[in-house]
């Protein structure tokens, strides 16, 4: 930008202030000609929607507001991408390493899966699997291991009576395991009073998380009971969440394995040997010498991978899931209000692409700092 | 004995991936010959008939809906029309991956030519054709109207919005970067819900152009926000001195675009380009959730009526390997395209 200033022929200070509000007022004036001349109405937010969203993870019921009905499509949204997020990175990873493998027949059978599943659309994919799991058996015979059960309506599993307080009681756990980690470790730092004082931040912190979540924990599994024509009690994964997350982690999973293959690449073939004439192990020299410097390359690709999965979530409308655009679409028909309905969607979208943006920058910032000192 | 040395764990950890996968292959392989083939129903009335006369894949659906998927709810008397019309777009595709035509002069008349005789083929209303409504057109022959044209009236865009952003003045430039940025941050539905949805009631009715057409809009942008970032990766990567150059030859603002600038920046971002290609025909699909009965969406109409129902896989199966003929080819003269480019520059 500051060269291009310099180059550029000199111009009366006033022009260039011009065209920079103009640049600015542009988009603002569509945006407030959106607001204002297209007669923009939220009212009908408040209203009661009249329809059901089936098992949604916050309750919903026809009586409520369409706000409500926004939120649980918002909220649907963020679920099913970071669960196919997580997951695909996990598959995306094996599959990369079973690519880098070295043995021939495995690399090959890799490369055709990620021929085959990139290849075909992923809507088509998502009707592929939400057909086969329609085609399970029903409820009545439903399959069952280890006190879950899958049949055609979904997987039911054994699940904590009161999942929050066993969650606090998890997070707690781990975050006195982390203090304890950086409690040992403090003394080859730099810093180590810092390093201590908030180790031993952290350890309280974690332990008041576990003494609350024993206080509201009900020690108590609840099981999946089948009963009548159905199946009551545990947690039901129905099958249309899992129809379009099954698509979504095999789809991107093919992409991101390229991604991190790329990142194993960037790394030096000199780290490797010499890892290895240090004496670490395969394994040691995967996850404490390729990984972390392979990382700073592999961020910021897989920062879009993580907007992408979210846009792709979208077409969980084809199998039935009611994520954000499903609910906008809904809406917009039954209140006859699609602009509004629309620029929710937009926003709700953005707001998560912000998000994700912003936490992988963060880590990203991290991991390059770590990788200069 | 000197050889056995030479059995390194790596050997034999090779030699026991290929057997056992060689072995899962086979198992594969025969249970699924045993089902499309052995057992295989080819002739039957419905599922029910199928499950009666033989407990593998049922053919059958293939043959009673296969023209669905293809053809959508063309009129079956018409038929050949969609065949030739897709034929048509087909070459066209097929002629674009040839090196003499990639020149500007060559596909844009090649691709206008193919797009006008295909929709006048579809649509019928001359030389006394009977005219078919866009309504009824579908499956396969949709798929490639929407891509074809997508690509016509994108690419174009994408050039322009490249160009705008490139290097035109800040007032074009910023407004411009910001919608791009805004459309590649939302999914391709919300636009399309824009197009088919939103605009009907923001605009009066005669200014807008049938569904089909404003969709084809839709894709035809998004599709263009994502190439006008390739093509500028292309613009920022060109020399300087190419320009320049142009200049102290006297050549006007023009020339220096069309033939120094553009011309080598395409050559540079082709792989990438293929690459959006491929991402484009495969987004085809998404018309499936406007309401269109392209291939995606004839797949699960032909299974729509109760007869049919539980033959998913058949129909699946044919659709995927229809897209994945399509996919594959497209991919694979991407690679061979980046391959060649990664020799031209070691070079």
């Amino acid at each position: 930008m500051k060269s291009a200033a310099a180059q550029a022929p000199k111009e009366h200070p006033f022009v260039g202030l011009t065209l920079t509000i103009a640049s600015y007022a542009v988009p603002l004036a569509l945006l407030a000609f959106l607001f204002f001349g297209a007669g923009l109405n939220f009212g009908f937010l408040n209203d009661s929607t009249n329809w059901d969203i089936i098992s949604p993870p916050i309750s919903f019921s026809p009586q409520d507001p369409y706000w409500r009905a926004f939120l649980v499509g918002f909220v649907n949204t963020i679920v099913a991408g970071a669960t196919a997020m997580v997951f695909a990175v996990l598959l995306g990873f094996s599959l990369a390493l079973l690519r880098m493998s070295g043995l021939p027949a495995i690399e090959g059978g890799v490369r055709l899966y990620s021929d085959v599943i990139r290849n075909v659309p992923v809507i088509l994919q998502a009707m592929f699997w939400y057909a086969i799991l329609l085609n399970l058996p029903s409820a009545r015979e439903a399959l069952s291991a280890g006190g879950a059960f899958i049949s055609n309506r979904g997987i039911y599993l054994p699940w904590p009576v009161t999942p929050l307080a066993a969650g606090l009681i998890g997070l707690g756990l781990v975050m006195i395991l982390v203090a304890v980690g950086r409690l040992r470790s403090a003394r080859e730092k730099a810093d180590p009073g810092r390093r201590r004082l908030s180790a031993i931040v952290l350890a309280i912190l974690g332990a008041a998380a576990m003494a609350w979540g024993m206080a509201r924990l009900e020690p108590a599994i609840s099981w999946p009971v089948p009963q009548g024509r159905g199946i009551r009690d545990g947690l039901r994964i129905p099958v249309e969440f899992l129809a379009l997350v099954l698509a979504l982690i095999l789809y991107r999973a093919a992409y991101i394995a390229e991604i991190f293959r790329a990142g194993f690449r960037a790394v030096s073939h000199g780290q490797i040997e010499a890892a290895r004439s240090l004496g670490l192990s395969g394994w040691d020299t995967l996850f404490r010498i390729r990984l972390p410097q392979a990382l700073v390359t592999i961020l910021p690709p897989l920062t879009s991978e993580c907007v992408l999965m979210v846009k792709i979530t979208s077409i969980g409308i084809l199998v039935g899931f009611p994520d954000l655009y499903s609910i906008s679409v809904n809406a917009s028909t039954m209140a006859n209000r699609s602009m509004e309905a629309l620029l929710l969607l937009v926003v709700g979208y953005l707001v998560i692409n912000l998000c994700i943006v912003a936490v992988m920058n963060l880590l990203n910032r991290r991991i390059s700092r770590r990788g200069r000192r | 004995m000197p050889g056995l040395r030479r059995i390194r764990p790596r050997n034999i950890a090779s030699a026991v991936s290929y057997v056992a996968l060689a072995g899962l292959a086979a198992f594969l392989g025969y249970k699924f010959y045993v089902w499309a083939v052995v057992n295989a129903v080819w002739d039957a009335g419905s599922t029910a008939q199928c499950a009666q006369r033989g407990t593998g894949a049922c053919w059958a659906v293939v043959r009673e809906r296969g023209r669905l998927v293809l053809f959508g709810l063309y009129p079956e008397s018409q038929q050949w029309r969609a065949i030739l019309g897709g034929s048509i777009i087909l070459v066209a595709a097929v002629l674009s991956c040839l090196r003499p035509m990639q020149r500007l002069q060559r596909l844009a008349p090649l691709w206008l030519a193919a797009m006008v005789s295909f929709s006048v083929l579809m649509s019928g209303g001359w030389f006394g054709l009977p005219t078919v409504e866009a309504t009824s057109w579908g499956g396969l022959a949709l798929t490639f109207y929407i891509f074809s044209a997508m690509l016509m009236i994108g690419m174009p865009l994408a050039i322009l919005v490249a160009l705008g952003r490139h290097s035109g003045p800040q007032w074009l430039s910023r407004p411009l970067g910001m919608f791009v940025d805004l459309i590649r941050s939302i999914p391709l539905t919300a636009i399309l819900f824009f197009m088919a949805l939103v605009l009907p009631t923001l605009v009066a009715s005669q200014l807008l152009g049938d569904k089909l057409m404003r969709v084809i809009l839709g894709f035809s942008v998004f599709f263009a926000c994502y190439q006008s970032e390739v093509i500028r990766g292309g613009l920022q990567a060109l020399d300087k001195g190419q320009v320049e150059a142009g200049r102290s030859l006297g050549l006007g603002r023009f020339d220096i675009l069309t033939r120094i600038v553009l011309p080598q920046v395409f050559r540079m971002v082709l792989p990438q380009t293929v690459n959006q290609i491929v991402m484009a025909f495969k987004d085809t699909s998404y018309v499936a959730i406007i309401g269109f009965f392209d291939m995606t969406a004839s797949a699960s109409a032909a299974l729509g009526s109760g007869q049919w129902a539980s033959a998913f896989v058949e129909i699946y199966l044919l659709v995927g390997v229809l897209y994945l003929i399509f996919g594959y080819s497209l991919s694979r003269y991407g690679g061979y395209l980046e391959r060649k480019a990664d020799v031209a520059y070691k070079r």
